[in-house]
């Protein structure tokens, strides 16, 4: 209860659209990862501002471990000086006259000068800093921008850290490097972390619980794996745009190809990132890539043939999407003619193959 | 010949004039640039209203004020023993209301381009909204208030009508350069008001073109470019 972010607020804008949350509770443990999932326009910048004490909702109540942030019976709404938060936002916002480490340095003024430029230089090293420290904000790449943003957020050891969209100005390589180093600062500083993200493998990599937000409302909150492998509807599952998520350990690596272990499960996978064996990873798989054949049929080139038993099939606009029991819940689509020529109905013994690299791994 | 006490006089006017506009000012033009209030317009349809009016119009006003039957100017008088009309306080009073555009759309326009989501990240760092307007507010917005105290400055020293009509002509209290042309010219000296017009122009042009150089030497913050 003293460890946990209660939300329960509505907002309404003039056009029309609202965005309204119903008594939610995130656990705001220490290293704690939220990740606020959904399209743009469903909500989540809203949510963080109101969290941040930059929008004002027009009822409702928001505390953070114990402490009433706002509370729309009794006007109270506490200013963002007073919520000691870190709010990064997605355009990093760096003072433009002011140099890294004087950006870095901005909020810790009222500490006595030993101990904040201690603060400023270890939040610099942190995240790799310290050779653009006398840089100014255009001098430096995206990738350094963000990592100098997230290192002025992080000095002030704030009790919340907001994070809108952290990574989606830089370009792929950036984003997954600075994902993992994302990570390893959440885990150092301990601080607790909402970050908000329209991209499912940073929502993957990054959450220790996810909230799916559509149209101004929350769907679902859950870990990971209850919200990627069962999703609460039908939309829930089209915004996650993933059909089978199932948690695995990195067994083995031999360049780009990596095996792992899902539920007891052998896959074998193409991964560029940097992973290491014994790393726990998302293996992701997208229901179209899984093709299905009987039982000892001739061998291909793919992979990965996982025997199972057909759980439910159900018809969508002439396409089969079938549930799969191979040792965790797999889903594949398959067209109503191969449904028929295969035989499939619910229990069917059958033979899912996937090619490695459609086997996805998301560090995490 | 050439009127050292006028330029003496304008120069100090102008200088008082600036400089108070600049105090004045710039915290108008931050509540005018941040403010959602909606009588906004009418307070800036208020510090535009002298590039409209003809400057007699103003000073009319003034005079009907300050002078010594208008309400200020007895209050003024009874108090303080201050009169304002044909006095040097006086001129600085009209030259400030005259000139308040010169100096609070420029200095609105400055803080109207700090980017919100600065003072925004300011305030989640726990720095208040004062502090944040002297630390992010006031450096970003800096090109525009030395454009605003130039501009204000540079057009008291051109000022005539209002100074006329509040001002009068005293010679050393309230003889400006400008008035001091008109009065040359009045009186056929043209050799005298063609020799303080040429130096008001030179020193006109000069202090522009030395405010506008450094304007351009200043870095002009840049929004750090996108990844």
């Amino acid at each position: 209860m003293a460890e946990s972010l209660l939300i329960n607020f509505s907002l309404n804008y003039p056009g029309g659209s609202s965005v309204r949350v119903d008594n939610l509770r995130l656990a705001a443990e220490n290293a704690m990862v939220t990740v606020l999932f959904g399209a743009s326009g469903s909500g989540k910048t809203t949510f963080l501002r109101v969290l941040a004490g930059l929008a004002l909702p027009d009822s409702g109540s928001v505390s953070f471990r114990g402490t009433v942030w706002f509370d729309g019976e009794a006007g109270l709404c506490l200013p963002p000086q007073d919520r000691n938060i870190g709010f990064v936002s997605q355009d990093y916002a760096l003072f433009p006259h002011l140099t890294v480490s004087q950006n870095v340095g901005y909020g810790l003024s009222e500490l006595p000068r030993i101990e904040r430029n201690g603060r400023v230089r270890e939040s610099l090293n942190w995240l790799g800093l310290e050779e653009l420290a006398e840089r100014r904000p255009a001098e430096i790449s995206g990738g350094q921008q963000q990592r100098a943003a997230l290192a002025r957020a992080v000095a002030r050891r704030p009790g919340l850290l907001l994070l809108d969209e952290p990574l989606s100005a830089l370009d792929a390589p950036t984003r997954r490097r600075l994902r993992g180093e994302l990570h390893a600062l959440i885990e150092r500083t301990g601080i607790p972390c909402l970050v908000v993200t329209h991209d499912p493998p940073e929502a993957l990599a990054l959450a220790d619980e996810i909230v799916l937000m559509h149209e101004g409302r929350i769907l679902q909150a859950g870990t990971p794996s209850e919200v990627f492998n069962h999703p609460a509807s039908i939309e829930a599952a089209q915004i996650l745009g993933i059909d089978t998520m199932v948690d695995g350990t990195v067994t083995s690596r031999d360049g780009a190809i990596v095996t792992v272990n899902a539920a007891g499960i052998r896959l074998t996978a193409v991964c560029h990132d940097p992973i290491s064996v014994g790393c726990s990873a998302a293996v992701c798989i997208r229901a179209e890539d899984v093709m299905l054949s009987l039982p000892g049929s001739v061998h291909g080139s793919a992979r990965n043939r996982l025997p199972g038993t057909v759980l439910n099939a159900v018809e969508e606009a002439g396409l089969t999407r079938i549930e799969i029991d191979c040792g965790f819940l797999l889903r594949a689509t398959l067209t109503r003619q191969s449904c028929e020529e295969l035989g499939i109905r619910v229990g069917t013994k059958i033979e899912a193959i996937i090619k490695a690299p459609n086997v996805h791994i998301i560090p995490r | 010949m050439f009127d050292w006490q006028a330029v003496r006089l304008t120069l100090a006017l102008a200088a008082a004039t600036a400089a108070i506009l600049f105090f004045a000012g710039v915290p108008i033009a931050w509540w005018l640039a941040s403010t959602r209030w909606r009588f906004r317009a009418w307070v800036e349809a208020i510090v535009a209203l002298p590039l409209v009016l003809p400057p007699t119009v103003l000073g009319f006003y003034l005079l009907v004020l300050l002078g010594p039957r208008g309400p200020v100017g007895m209050a003024l008088e009874s108090t303080f023993g201050l009169r304002l009309v044909f006095s040097f306080p006086g001129m600085v009073v009209a030259s400030v209301l005259y000139s308040l555009p010169f100096a609070v759309q420029p200095f609105t326009a400055g803080f109207r381009a700090v980017d919100r989501r600065l003072i925004e990240a300011s305030w989640c760092l726990g720095v208040s909204r004062i502090v944040t307007f002297f630390r992010v507010g006031l450096p970003l917005a800096r090109p525009a208030l030395l454009a605003g105290l130039v501009l204000s400055f540079s057009h008291t020293v051109g000022e005539f009508g209002v100074i006329l009509m509040v001002g009068g002509n005293i010679p050393g209290v309230t003889r400006t350069i400008s008035v001091s042309i008109y009065d040359s010219v009045q009186a056929m000296d043209y050799a005298s008001a063609g020799w303080t017009a040429g130096i008001l122009l030179i020193f006109s042009f000069f202090v522009l073109s030395t405010m506008y150089s450094l304007q351009n030497r200043i870095r002009t913050p840049i929004w750090p470019k996108a990844s």
